[in-house]
């Protein structure tokens, strides 16, 4: 159990860590160059751990259907996005509106979805959330200290 | 610029291996999420409190750490609602 813990938080912290150094890259080309980067350099990455461990091509690849395939798509602009907007307005608040985005997204689909669910708790939840979202955003210019 | 700008790929695949061994795992999608969100935030305040991968500090005031809490808080409502798979 301690190892699972430790795996779920070092993951988040490498989702910390992408976008610093992706936003670093931005600011010296550009967010799509950074996401160009981001994804080539993940594919390749992604592509020899593959011939070590195997998994790439699973044995039910066929039964995906195509729309499974467009979150690469959907990742090229989210990567440009978050590249983009941390040096600008800092990495917690790009962590912090990411997740409410996130958060408020994956509520709605499970509403539209008809997922069982608490609705009550789900909405308390959603409030909470965009009462963070305005606090985030209501600040006045960031104070730059190096 | 650093030469390790362009590794942020890796980070992100490596990401990838240790939230697949999170979700299978007796912590189960939505312990994995919470968890993994609460790595990220910690990191996030870390990294704008000493300026992380070259860019910029920023002073941390309480309006980050309230918007830390209001959403953090309202992100685990939403995963304890049931559905919510993020």
């Amino acid at each position: 159990m301690i190892f699972s813990i430790i795996f779920a938080v070092t993951a988040g912290v490498l989702v910390g860590i992408s976008r610093q150094v992706n936003g670093r890259l931005s600011v010296s080309t550009s967010p799509m160059m950074s996401s160009f980067y981001n994804h080539i350099v993940g594919f390749i990455t992604v592509s020899v751990v593959a011939v070590f461990i195997g998994g790439l091509i699973p044995p039910t690849v066929s039964e995906v259907p195509l729309y499974g395939y467009l979150a690469g798509p959907v990742g090229v602009i989210f990567v440009a996005a978050g590249s983009w907007v941390i040096p600008k307005i800092g990495a917690v608040n790009t962590a912090v509106l990411i997740i409410g985005g996130q958060m408020f997204m994956s509520a709605v689909m499970d509403v539209v979805e008809g997922v069982e669910g608490q609705p009550l708790l789900r909405l308390a939840g959603l409030a909470l959330i965009l009462v963070g979202m305005i606090i985030a955003q209501s600040r006045k210019k960031p104070q730059i200290t190096a | 610029m650093p030469w390790w700008a362009y590794l942020g790929g890796v980070f992100g695949a490596a990401t990838v291996v240790t939230a697949s061994l999170a979700v299978n795992s007796p912590l189960a999608l939505s312990g994995a999420i919470a968890l993994g969100l609460g790595g990220q935030v910690l990191f996030s305040l870390a990294a704008d409190q000493w300026g992380f991968f070259g860019l910029p500090a920023r002073r941390l005031d309480l309006r980050d750490l309230m918007a830390v809490l209001f959403i953090l808080a309202g992100s685990v409502l939403v995963i304890i609602s049931g559905g919510a798979q993020a």
